[in-house]
């Protein structure tokens, strides 16, 4: 550890001139000597967003931990917390960490006075044995600017002296966010109070947590569309794949095609979701996050889609293959050229209601960790225990699949309503040329 | 198990849970006794009507062994015998809801589904702005465990092993673990699971390189199906684990901590305990 | 059962069909057909509902499989296993009842399809052969029109372009006429004419007597599975040998 010290006395400071010559080669032997080491400064993250930010303006707490030597006494401890951070006394936690590894708890007694941002802590007895003390800050409210927050702490021992903790880590702040600022604008309002005061509206509609979610629902908001995104593209061809297998007129072929289509069907997409996640890496596969979870959205919608074109193409006349046969055309010819592009146009309202199933089941990548719409909605109304994140959630999932049901409903009255197309205008040369006949 | 000892009562929490269940349950309208209604699926509906059936609900994730689990699809662990203590207290009749932890808190402010959370809750006093709490029943602290033949993280070198970006750790959605996490290893990426006993699938199948959660848990975890995972890093956070219950039924509130006291005084939470923790 | 057309060409000929079995289940429906069909010889084939003229007509490019018996193409036993029909049917053109143009291509690229993938034309070779035919069938100014926005009658000229359009040696007509309005039969039927009187081989399958009566080289009377009654028009039309060939001519206005 580098450390510099200042100290009042003479002899500390010839002491620690003495040292600076060897200052790089031995760090320990001083540092020992003093009575308080920092082991944390902490604040705990409090941003919706991601589980790492400290956000300002927004309720945290401050963790600060040091060692304590032992038989020095330490009778008082003062936090100097940083200008324009608030915080409350009431659920001030001051424990002793004793033991070998630290994890023997002791309560300990004290004072606490809080006098501009110094909060003085007391104790009943000067600490006598070795150990951490930990103490926590709750109600902390860091500047809304955000910065680097610098807690300093100042000692006193037994024997009069008093001492600095040195090197306390700086909390990084981040500044608050245009909607958090907007929420907590928001909160202050009075019709806002009004309209939170009743229970149904501030638990599925409160505005300050409307304003705050909606950014962090966004970002599972994308997640969510990219899965889906990569996950249907590859899905068409997985199912095309598959229903020419099970139309294919070898029974081996057949039977594949079948059995995979039956096993992905015949099974909830949640417990593949829990096999592809936690059994692959255990046989050996290991995939991370997000290609897994696009490799299993897209292998369960090829079984679904594999259905769809069966039934496309079974629902196409059989007049057409034989036209096409007549004319010579190979099998393969005929499907690629007669039948799937046929097949296309009457599927694909099936194709998009497949989509929108695909969409919203991304959400059951929650449970394995994937941070989509749910799982982002799901944190803040664990912090906040308002349902509101969830409805934002909910508007998130009907803005793709509103429109793209009306779609579906004007395609499927197209595909009903006969082939019928318009027409590219007719050619006046072709016209020119006409021929008269009887 | 660690030994915890507790000197000197808290203080704050104690203040803090009364402000909030005096203050809040002015605002909170109709208080419990009042209503009537036995649909568990009616919105926003007032806590503590089942209890008029001669019942008390408390939601539950079980999959947080020694506290809550199911196994053979009966409800066991401290809280799940502690529950069923209470009840008997009360003279009420038990009955468990299967709820994602993450959703205890949101589900016992809205009401309707549960009177009460038991499911290893630590107090915080930011769940303290939503819900009560009753008096702690025990105290946990955090520990991290990794994989066995996990190289890169041991026990000498985990304080600064885990706080790095190549790291991932897996935690409970809404957990206190999640919170430590973030706090104490800000470089990691945290990976949230619904459910806890994923967060350890999760490191078993190499998706995470730790998991972060109670202690007691973890240690359960990793003597029953992760034994081949282990603890390179504890701190005695201290977190009391205690009852949910709606700010807005405060007798349920004072009915349980009677419950709880009388169970710590006749020596059956210790019992019960020394027979889930053993 | 007469063959006295057969006996009388010196030409070998370019379809010949050899004891021509078909049965689907436990059903026969082609009990034993031989008929030869010249190289440029119109052929049309009548008969009841159900007496099989249909199925033999589809076994001769092996749409239904015979089941038993020989078809030998322009020398070739195409019943063969070794045979590929692809590059027989290219030869062979058909006409269905139900047009069965490609709805989602236009005129023109449903004529020109075949061209270019089984013929291996090029794209600008495929579309001039296409305008060329559906002049040829009086739908010159009809390219860019898709099959939903023509009518049967022009549907039914589109799908004869296509066929023509192969260069085929031999054109099967299944009952071209028969899911078509009244107004709309003869502008078919005259491009049909058009392509006996040039020179086309073609095997017809129709209830239209007038047209058998008119450009039809020879009358094939089918009922039952079998061969009842051929010969020229007017023997079959004025003479009838057959009891049964008399009571249908008769039924459906021989005379017209």
């Amino acid at each position: 550890m580098r450390t510099t010290r200042r100290r009042i006395t003479a002899a500390f400071i010839a002491f620690a001139l003495c040292l600076s010559g060897i200052f790089g080669a031995s760090a320990l032997a001083p540092s020992q000597a003093s009575a308080m080491d920092i082991v944390r400064c902490t604040g705990r993250p409090n941003s919706d967003d991601d589980k790492t930010t400290i956000m300002g303006a927004t309720q945290s707490r401050i963790t600060f931990e040091a060692s304590v030597a032992k038989d020095e006494g330490v009778s008082e401890l003062t936090l100097h917390i940083p200008d324009g951070t608030t915080f409350g006394t009431d659920d001030l936690q001051v424990t002793l960490l004793t033991g070998d590894d630290l994890m023997t708890r002791t309560e300990v007694a004290y004072d606490v006075a809080a006098d501009g941002q110094d909060l003085a802590i007391t104790f009943d007895e000067p600490i006598m044995q070795e150990g951490h003390l930990n103490v926590i800050v709750y109600d902390v409210f860091f500047p809304q600017a955000g910065g680097d927050m610098q807690v300093e702490a100042t000692y006193k021992l037994a024997s009069g002296a008093e001492e600095t903790v040195e090197d306390i880590p700086a909390i990084s702040v981040t500044g608050i966010s245009a909607t958090e600022a907007l929420s907590q604008w928001l909160s202050e309002q009075s019709w806002v109070q009004a309209w939170n005061s009743n229970r149904f509206l501030r638990l599925f509609f409160d505005p300050t947590i409307l304003v705050t979610s909606f950014p962090v629902v966004l970002n599972g908001f994308f997640m969510s569309i990219a899965v889906v995104a990569v996950a249907f593209p590859l899905a068409i061809p997985l199912g095309l794949a598959l229903a020419l297998m099970r139309l294919s007129k070898r029974a081996v072929i057949r039977g594949i095609a079948t059995t995979y289509v039956n096993l992905v069907r015949g099974t909830p997409l949640f417990l593949q979701i829990y096999i592809a996640f936690f059994g692959l890496p255990l046989a050996g596969i290991d995939i991370p996050n997000f290609p897994l979870g696009v490799v299993v959205m897209c292998m369960n919608s090829g079984a679904y889609m594999c259905e769809i074109y069966r039934a496309g193409i079974l629902s196409i006349n059989k007049g057409q293959n034989e036209a096409a046969r007549s004319l010579g055309m190979t099998r393969a010819q005929t499907m690629i050229y007669v039948i799937l592009p046929q097949m296309f146009r009457i599927v694909i309202p099936n194709l998009t209601s497949e989509f929108i199933v695909l969409y919203k089941d991304t959400s059951l990548l929650a449970a394995v960790g994937v941070m989509e719409l749910v799982m982002y909605a799901r944190t803040i109304v664990a912090s906040t225990g308002s349902i509101t994140p969830y409805i934002v959630a909910a508007v998130f999932y009907l803005i793709i699949t509103l429109p793209l049901s009306k779609v579906t409903r004007h395609l499927e009255e197209r595909v009903r309503g006969g082939r019928k197309r318009k027409r590219a205008g007719s050619r006046s040369d072709d016209a020119a040329k006409e021929v008269a006949h009887a | 198990m660690l030994k915890t000892k507790k000197l000197v009562p808290v203080a704050g929490f104690a203040t803090v849970a009364l402000a909030a269940v005096l203050g809040l349950t002015a605002c909170g309208g109709d208080t419990a006794s009042t209503t009537e209604g036995s649909e568990p699926s009616g919105e926003a509906t007032q806590t503590g009507m089942t209890m008029d059936e001669g019942k008390i609900v408390f939601a539950t994730s079980p999959d947080y062994p020694p506290f809550e689990n199911l196994e053979d699809g009966e409800y066991v662990g401290l809280d799940m015998d502690l529950g069923r203590a209470i009840a008997e207290e009360l003279g009420l009749e038990c009955e468990y809801t299967n709820i994602d932890f993450d959703g205890i808190v949101p589900a016992i402010v809205a009401g309707g589904q549960a009177d009460a959370g038991l499911s290893g809750i630590s107090i915080t006093p930011e769940r303290e702005d939503q819900v009560s709490f009753s008096d702690p029943y025990y105290v946990d602290n955090q520990a991290v465990a990794v994989q066995g033949d996990n190289t890169e993280i041991t026990e000498d070198n985990a304080t600064e092993a885990l706080n790095s970006d190549a790291v991932t750790i897996a935690v409970q959605s809404g957990s206190t673990g999640e919170d430590f996490a973030g706090e104490n290893f800000p470089n990691a990426e945290i990976v949230s699971f619904p459910n806890f006993t994923d967060a350890f699938a999760a490191v078993q199948a190499g998706k995470a390189d730790a998991v972060c959660g109670n202690s007691a848990v973890v240690q359960q975890m990793l003597a029953g199906a992760y034994s081949d995972q282990q603890v390179v890093y504890t701190s005695a956070t201290g977190e009391e684990y205690a009852i949910a219950i709606s700010q807005d039924n405060p007798e349920l509130l004072d009915a349980v901590n009677e419950a709880i006291a009388t169970l710590q005084e006749d020596g059956t939470l210790d019992e019960l305990i020394a027979k889930n923790m053993g | 059962m007469p063959n006295n057309v057969a006996a009388s060409a010196a030409e070998e000929p370019i379809i010949r069909i050899v004891d021509l079995h078909k049965s689907f289940g436990e059903t026969d429906v082609l009990k034993g057909i031989s008929l030869d069909i010249k190289r440029g010889e119109v052929v049309v084939v009548l008969g009841p509902s159900g007496s099989g003229k249909s199925t033999m007509l589809r076994c001769l490019n092996r749409l239904e499989e015979p089941t038993a018996g020989q078809i030998i193409f322009e020398g070739e036993d195409i019943t063969q296993p070794k045979t590929n029909i692809n590059k027989v049917r290219e030869r062979m053109g058909m006409v269905f009842q139900q047009f069965n143009l490609f709805p989602h291509l236009d005129a023109l690229h449903n004529v020109m399809l075949a061209q270019q993938k089984v013929l291996g034309r090029s794209k600008d070779e495929a579309a001039k052969v296409a305008r060329v035919q559906l002049e040829r069938v009086g739908l010159g100014d009809r390219t860019d029109y898709f099959p939903g926005e023509l009518s049967g009658g022009q549907q039914q000229r589109v799908a004869i372009a296509r066929a023509l359009a192969m260069d085929p040696h031999v054109m099967l007509f299944d009952e071209a006429t028969s899911a078509l309005d009244p107004e709309l039969v003869r502008g078919v039927l005259d491009v049909m004419r058009e392509l006996a009187q040039g020179g086309m081989t073609m095997v017809v399958v129709t209830h239209e007597m007038g047209f058998a009566r008119d450009v039809a080289d020879r009358v094939v009377f089918m009922e039952g599975g079998v061969v009842v009654e051929q010969g020229t028009p007017e023997q079959v039309f004025e003479h009838p040998k057959s009891e049964r060939t008399r009571a249908f001519i008769g039924e459906v206005g021989g005379k017209e």
